[in-house]
Order: C-alpha cells, then sequence, then structure tokens
C-alpha cells in the first residue's frame, strides 16, 4: 500500500497544478529492440502509466518490468530472473521534462525530453527527441532514445554477449486522455 | 559392426537428440493462458483488496500465476492494435487492467459483466494481467 502511495504522490505531483490540463492512460507503450547479427530480440509493455502536464512541461512513466512480453518464452524468463531481475526490481520510471513549445491548439509539436530513468535499480540521465500531437481533445508522446545494459547494472554472460546489441533501442508512445 | 562403432553412434545420435530439444526449447513462442491450469479465480473487486490491503502477501500468491477474474468492463482502449487493454471496475480507485493477447477478437463493451483469465504481473495503481483472454 505504502508503494501505491508514493506512485500516487509522485503522478499527483504532476497532476495537482492547480487548473493545469493534464493527461493521462494506463496503457502507454514501452517497447525495446536488439538486433544483431545473430539475434533480433524484442519485447513489449502496453500497461504503462503515463502522466504529462503540457503547461508545465512535465512527465512522468512507470511500469512493471513483468510487464515486458517476449515472443521467446526462454527469453522472457532469463530477462525477468538474470538480467532485470524483476522479482527484486519489480518497477520502473521515468521523471523528465520537455524542452520546446508546446502549443493549445490541434498539431504536433516536437520536443526535446530530459529526464531521469530508474531500472534494475539505477537511475540515470536520459535525454530523447520526442513529439507531442494533440488531436481531439487526445494527448499522445512519442520518442525514442538508446540504454546500455551495463549502465543499468545488467551483466550479459559472455556465451551471448554476441547475440545482444551494445546499445538497445527503446520506443515510447503514450496517448493520453484529459485527467478527471 | 564393432562396439566402438555402434558407441560412437549411439552418442551422436544422443548429442544431435539434445542439441535438437535445445533448439526447440530456445524457439518456443511465449505460451497464452489459453492452455494453462488456472491457479486462483476470483472476483475483481476481491482481486483488487487484497493488493490494496498488503502488496507483497498478494505478491505471493498471484504475482506470475494465472488467475480468472471476473468483473465489470470499466473501460476498453483500443490504442494498442489487435490488443486492447481492458480495465475491470473494483469499486475502488484502482482497476484490474487486462492486456489482451492479440487476436482474441471477441467484441468487449464498457460495462459488460466478464470472466478474463490473464498471468498477474503485480500492482502499481492497477493489479496488471497479461496475455488476457476473455472466457467463455
Amino acid at each position: 500500500m505504502m508503494k501505491q502511495l508514493i506512485m500516487v504522490l509522485a503522478i499527483a505531483a504532476i497532476a495537482g497544478t492547480a487548473k493545469a490540463q493534464n493527461y493521462f492512460t494506463r496503457s502507454g507503450f514501452v517497447g525495446f529492440y536488439s538486433t544483431t547479427s545473430q539475434e533480433s530480440v524484442k519485447a513489449e509493455n502496453k500497461q504503462v502509466y503515463a502522466v504529462i502536464d503540457p503547461t508545465k512541461k512535465a512527465l512522468a512513466f512507470t511500469l512493471l518490468v513483468k510487464g515486458f512480453l517476449f515472443e521467446k518464452e526462454l527469453m522472457q524468463q532469463h530477462f525477468n530472473e538474470n538480467y532485470a531481475e524483476s522479482d527484486k526490481y519489480p518497477k520502473a520510471s521515468f521523471n523528465g521534462t520537455m524542452e520546446g513549445n508546446i502549443g493549445t491548439a490541434p498539431g504536433e509539436y516536437p520536443v526535446q525530453v530530459n529526464g531521469q530513468l530508474t531500472f534494475h535499480g539505477v537511475t540515470k540521465p536520459v535525454t530523447m527527441p520526442a513529439t507531442v500531437t494533440i488531436q481531439q481533445g487526445k494527448l499522445s508522446a512519442k520518442g525514442n532514445f538508446t540504454v546500455k545494459p551495463e549502465d543499468y547494472n545488467i551483466t550479459i554472460p559472455a556465451l551471448v554477449r554476441e547475440k545482444i546489441a551494445k546499445e538497445i533501442k527503446v520506443q515510447v508512445q503514450a496517448d493520453c486522455l484529459p485527467s478527471k | 559392426m564393432s562396439t566402438k562403432k555402434i558407441i560412437f553412434f549411439a552418442v551422436v545420435i544422443v548429442c544431435l537428440a539434445v542439441a535438437a530439444w535445445g533448439y526447440r526449447m530456445y524457439n518456443k513462442p511465449r505460451a497464452g493462458v489459453a492452455d494453462q491450469q488456472t491457479d486462483r479465480t476470483l472476483s475483481a473487486a476481491e482481486l483488487y483488496r487484497l493488493y490494496a490491503a498488503n502488496e507483497h502477501a498478494a505478491d505471493s500468491m498471484f504475482l506470475g500465476k494465472v488467475i480468472a477474474v471476473s468483473g465489470v468492463v470499466q473501460s476498453v482502449d483500443q490504442s494498442q492494435p489487435n490488443a486492447p487493454t481492458i480495465l475491470l471496475e473494483t469499486g475502488a480507485a484502482g482497476t484490474i487492467n487486462c492486456s489482451m493477447q492479440p487476436g482474441d477478437s471477441k467484441p468487449i463493451k464498457q460495462g459488460m459483466q466478464l470472466q478474463v483469465k490473464g498471468k498477474c504481473t503485480g500492482f502499481l495503481m492497477d493489479v496488471n494481467l497479461v496475455d488476457a483472454i476473455v472466457l467463455p
């Protein structure tokens, strides 16, 4: 219950601004992709919680690591048990701000996102180009960046090192509705 | 055929069989929940109540388990192609967030009473299920 309260309070820190219109989703998307000459790996999580405040240009994402689904059963098992250690570190989160003009009129607004990504118990700064789209009362945010597994204390065994890319591509998308 | 040759061919056959088994296991697609045994059946309200009361204790009962949860559909999010996310009402602020298995084409609408089977991945604002399917 305490963790839930902390999570709700973190979101409230963004969502609680007076009269600001915040946007929220419980079904955002984060996918990561590793491509080498030996193997392609992809994992996708479609239960990403995101809140975006275009007025304050702030955003926060959080997800359950076990919600990353792989095409292969064994890969998913190894990811959770050996790499992400999802029993020990069940959640990942991102808190950040956006640089760039975000208008209130429908349209597409390019921004630069700067923030802190916490994964596997390690918090590191992340920057990424992103696009914020306002359309029909909805706000969509889309961006991508790369991470190195070793930056998050993830050790890849030598046996499979050549099968996993040195830099993992991460795609993020959140289609948010105005929060009530 | 000499004994040595028989042993040699037997070892080769065993090695090939192990390699084939390993290859098959390595490439085995992620199993959906349709053919998996249901570990627990309960209502959406009860599942949420157990998690909200004690996340750690609830994890020990449900995390990674295949569970069947009944409840009323609060909303359906179709933003992910072919794989909607549905929220089941719990009577509290949180819901049961069900990421549906792609291709499960049964139409789902707000207000429907459903029983959903899926694998529990834990608790954020909601209790999350993945690879979920609607039970008949």
